[in-house]
């Protein structure tokens, strides 16, 4: 039972790690929390909806097109909300992103109702039984898109020129100008990855849960960020080992009857974990320049 | 020092424009031929799926009132109007916005809040204002009584009381299901999920194997399922909304897991169907003031009727109780012939064998509507039987 | 005291008697009712919660998402003190015990959190103020999810206005003195304050637990002027809503924070009729503020009536003057 509720842990902080990726290379490149993240999960899911219900399209067909069209909201998103912020205080910037999230969920909200849907189940639900361990085509398809998400982002980062072009900015924005480097597309690019991985995810939960509603994207959201902060903001690797813990902590504080202090014991965990190692697991400490 | 001048002068004559006013300013007449009723829901925020509900129940009722023609007193016909305000999920803004109503928008009555603890926000402006508020939904047993015992003297409800929905669902689990032992889920966040799972506790005979807790807004059960799914029980009892009922429902059948699932009128909606599945949600019961399949009253059957036609949808347990709110202070009006906000008060403490859409009630002397619970079992997603508990 | 800074504090003070007067003729003659009533001490509730927020976020620079947190142990320590001694006296202890409560648990906290920097201390605040809304929401003598209702009131305009303007005097003596000065210098460069001798921590901790006894006074109030308390007033949507006044109104502007508070307050009572649509707006008005005002409506500056009565000529708005 330990081993199943381990799965079960894995794949709840697959979930988390999804959104987690987002929000660390955002936050990489140009040091914001965005709170609208989750939403673009929110919204990803609502677009798969439509394409799958309304449609009728193959669920991977659906997949594509709701994050390419999540890809160009992202980046319309930074356009509008976050570009002319970007010599402001930090703190100005993350309102308007928490304006951007009010305005995601209480617009979903105000034009199609804030009740749940029931997400079509475009792919059939199959169980397998391993002895006493049982897992579903939809569980593994979570993690293993998780994954594979993760890989390919590593590759994009490491071996591509947008790749090399997003950690030069990320490391130091002046100097990647006096490269050549064009940061304003750097930083859209960075989005549009960010909001179709988001999309992806919440595409992906709607069909594990299925359900899905305007708010869908607020707690996850939440934990998400609490993850990529947990393995150390702004490391891919770091975002997933943070989605994977958080997980695991909160399967097993509920297994070990916590249920009651679920959160409280996730939140404790973090703070004493930040206390050992105040920039994340994976974190460097950074020297700080005077 | 021209502007310390300046700026004097200019708050003498603010000082003295307040006062002009102020002495001019004469209690405007009430509009006639119309009778306010205030709606305080939460039509944003995190209960909104609710609240929204709600307001369409109430909206809809209004509606049907003036298609008939309004409400006759003394040969003087009135119609009804709803003045429905946004309390954003928060409790103070409940407050505030129930003071807004009854003291700006001089409301005859209110229909709201959605929930237990805005309700509660919500009593004090309510008895400064000595105006009724009728919450639909708000199940804690404390809510209409005061602190000394007595009555709470304007605040009602259309909602079961939680104690009275608790024992009534224990008494179903042992006599109809003839569940001996079972698993408890409560939603840990509201009132309404731990009031219930107290009262189901106390009532209860047979053995309670496991109590676990999830909180509004939760998705993924898997822990809490794995947990009890090697252990010995004959049904699950879950005691929240349909939002995550039908999530847990679902989840629970795909690990195999094939007991009865009981639970309050939370889960009293169509979509709970929707979110678990039609397959899914097989062998499952819960606490209903009507049902679509067995109706009891006539009211039911007009409003069941008219809300198909008008939304192509089945109304669920949130819109009917808000409906009936506003039939309850028709029903007080007509009985008290005034539509003064004392008399719908009293009119509403009398409220005796009312024909709702929610079943036939009588008010108890707490303000709590003595109705009897259907348990409606639905099989693949259908209601097929439902069972009286008496 | 020389006499041009009597001048300003008579002015000051001036101006403060001509808001008494004003609200006190408006009641008087109805213009503002019940409700009218209810806006202006919810507004003064959130204004002194802000202000404490303001010296943590604005003064000191710590980035604190768990303001919520601090309040809900006041609102719970009035609310549970003046049910069981309903009088004036349980609740002014009510307030002292949910203020020192509160300023311990920010001690507690604040030691060891108070090292990290940026988002990680804002996740570690958030992760306080979670853990506490939970632990209320389990324990007996807090009653759960439901929370405890029936709470006295003890809270009318008058005392939310004066502990307002109290609150409000403090944080602006402490930011002119010499602690003020080392808690802004820690703010504006850290290590270059630490060369200089300043206890970098202890100065973070002093803004953190004043601003948390503040926030503790802002829910005691609110739970005997509202009468119930419960677990959901206090989310992390609750710090959030007090942080957007404190950064609309300009981070480290204690004048901007009292401007926003009002503004906001005022929209509040007209988006009340927008029904679903309401946080549409809202959202709306806030990116908009964002994008033309980022540094928020005063900056960092601070209205000033020395400059408005007793100046001459001169550019007014360059300054950053914290006098008058």
């Amino acid at each position: 039972m330990i081993i199943q509720q381990l799965i079960n842990g894995m794949i709840l902080g697959s979930v988390y790690a999804l959104l987690a990726l987002g929000y660390t290379m955002v936050y990489g490149i140009i040091k914001l929390i965005n709170f609208a993240h989750g939403d673009i999960y929110m919204l990803g899911a609502y677009f798969g909806y439509f394409f799958l219900r309304v449609l009728h399209l193959n669920f991977f067909i659906a997949l594509i097109f709701s994050m390419a069209i999540c890809a160009v909201l992202g980046m319309l998103i930074e356009f509008i909300a976050y570009r002319p912020l970007r010599h402001s205080p930090r703190i100005a910037v993350l309102i308007s992103a928490l304006g951007v999230s009010f305005l995601l969920e209480n617009g979903m909200s105000y034009l199609f109702g804030s009740d749940k849907r029931s997400f079509p189940q475009a792919i059939k639900t199959i169980q397998y039984h391993f002895g006493s361990l049982q897992i579903s085509n939809i569980q593994i398809i979570i993690i293993t898109t998780a994954i594979i998400l993760m890989i390919l982002l590593n590759i994009i980062v490491k071996k591509t020129k947008m790749g090399r072009a997003m950690r030069a900015v990320s490391a130091d924005e002046e100097a990647a100008i006096l490269m050549g480097i064009n940061v304003n597309r750097t930083i859209s690019f960075t989005f549009a990855i960010g909001s179709a991985l988001a999309a992806a995810g919440g595409m992906l939960i709607g069909l594990y849960y299925n359900n899905i509603d305007p708010l869908m994207g607020m707690t996850p959201g939440i934990k998400a960020f609490v993850a990529a902060v947990l393995g150390g903001i702004g490391i891919i690797p770091g975002a997933a080992l943070g989605g994977w813990l958080i997980g695991i902590l909160e399967t097993m504080t509920q297994a070990v009857g916590l249920s009651n202090y679920k959160d409280a014991v996730v939140y404790a965990i973090l703070i004493i974990i930040l206390l050992l190692k105040p920039t994340g697991i994976l974190g460097k400490n950074k020297r700080e320049k005077v | 020092m021209k502007k310390i001048i300046a700026i004097v002068v200019a708050f003498v004559v603010v000082i003295g424009g307040v006062i002009g006013f102020g002495m001019m300013k004469k209690t405007g007449n009430k509009t006639a031929n119309i009778v306010k009723i205030g709606g305080v829901f939460d039509t944003s925020g995190n209960v909104s799926a609710y609240g929204q509900a709600e307001q369409k129940g109430a909206n809809f009722a209004v509606k049907h009132i003036n298609a008939a023609g309004g409400v006759k007193v003394d040969g003087k016909t009135y119609k009804f109007k709803m003045v429905n305000k946004d309390s954003k999920s928060d409790n103070t803004e409940a407050a505030s916005v129930t003071t807004n109503l009854i003291n700006n928008n001089q409301v005859n009555a209110i229909v709201g809040p959605v929930v237990t603890s805005a309700v509660q926000a919500a009593i004090p402006s309510a008895t400064k204002g000595k105006t009724p508020v009728i919450s639909p939904t708000a199940g804690a047993d404390s809510i209409t009584v005061q602190k000394n015992g007595t009555v709470q003297p304007y605040i009602f409800r259309a909602q079961f009381k939680n104690s009275y929905l608790g024992t009534k669902m224990a008494k179903f689990a042992t006599d109809t299901i003839k569940a001996r032992n079972v698993i408890v889920f409560q939603d840990n966040s509201s009132d309404y999920g731990t009031g219930i799972t107290a009262a189901f506790k106390k009532a209860y005979t047979g053995n309670i194997v496991e109590t676990d807790s999830y909180q509004a807004g939760d998705t993924d059960f898997q822990a809490m399922l794995t947990k009890i799914k090697n252990k010995k029980f004959d049904a699950i009892v879950i005691n929240g909304y349909y939002t995550e009922a039908g999530a847990i429902l679902k989840q629970a059948r795909d690990m195999g897991i094939a007991v009865p699932v009981i639970g309050p009128d939370g889960l009293g909606d169509p979509k709970l169907a929707e979110i678990a599945g039609n397959k899914n949600t097989s062998n499952v019961y819960y606490a209903a003031h009507f049902s679509t399949k067995a109706l009891s009253t006539d009211a039911a059957k007009t409003f069941v009727k008219s809300y198909r036609k008008d939304y192509q949808q089945e109304p669920s347990q949130f819109t009917a109780l808000s409906y009936d709110a506003v039939y309850m202070i028709k029903q007080a009006i007509e009985d008290e012939k005034s539509i003064d906000k004392a008399k719908i008060t009293a009119g509403l403490a009398k409220i005796k064998n009312f024909e709702g859409t929610t079943g036939k009630m009588t008010m108890d002397k707490f303000h709590n509507p003595k109705k009897s619970i259907v348990m409606v079992g639905v099989q693949n997603g259908k209601d097929t039987t439902a069972t009286v508990v008496k | 005291m020389d006499k041009a800074h009597i001048k300003y504090t008579l002015s000051w003070a001036t101006l403060t008697l001509m808001i008494i007067i004003l609200i006190f003729v408006m009641t008087m003659f109805g213009i503002i009712g019940p409700y009218g009533m209810t806006t202006i001490v919810l507004i003064g509730i959130n204004l002194i919660a802000a202000v404490g927020l303001n010296l943590v976020i604005g003064m000191s620079g710590q980035f604190s998402l768990g303001h919520a947190g601090f309040m809900a142990i006041g609102a719970y320590a009035t609310a549970l003190i003046v049910t069981s001694v309903p009088t004036i006296f349980g609740f002014i202890i009510s307030l002292f015990v949910g203020a020192i409560l509160s300023g311990i648990v920010a001690l507690i906290v604040g030691i060891p959190t108070l090292r990290l920097r940026g988002d990680y201390l804002a996740i570690a605040t958030l992760g306080v103020s979670e853990i506490i809304r939970i632990l209320i929401m389990n324990f007996k003598i807090t009653r759960g999810p439901a929370g405890i209702f029936a709470i006295p009131a003890f809270v009318n305009w008058q005392v939310v206005f004066g502990l307002g303007v109290l609150s409000i005097i403090i944080v602006v003596n402490l930011v002119r003195s010499p602690t003020g000065r080392a808690i802004i210098a820690v703010r504006d460069n850290e290590i270059a304050a630490e060369s200089l001798g300043i206890n970098t921590t202890k100065y973070k901790v002093i803004a953190f637990v004043l601003g948390a006894i503040l926030a503790a006074i802002a829910g005691g109030l609110r739970a005997s002027f509202i009468q119930s308390v419960s677990p959901q007033d206090f989310t992390f949507m609750q710090s959030i809503t007090i942080l957007i006044i404190v950064v609309l109104g300009g981070i480290g502007s204690i004048s901007g924070t009292v401007l926003t508070a009002v503004a906001l307050g005022i929209l509040d009572v007209v988006l009340q009729n927008f029904g679903s649509l309401r946080m549409v707006v809202y959202a709306v008005v806030l990116i908009i503020v964002m994008l033309f005002r980022p540094q928020g409506l005063l900056g960092r500056s601070e209205f000033s009536l020395k400059k408005m009565l007793f100046d001459s000529g001169g550019d007014h708005d360059k300054g950053r003057s914290k006098d008058a």
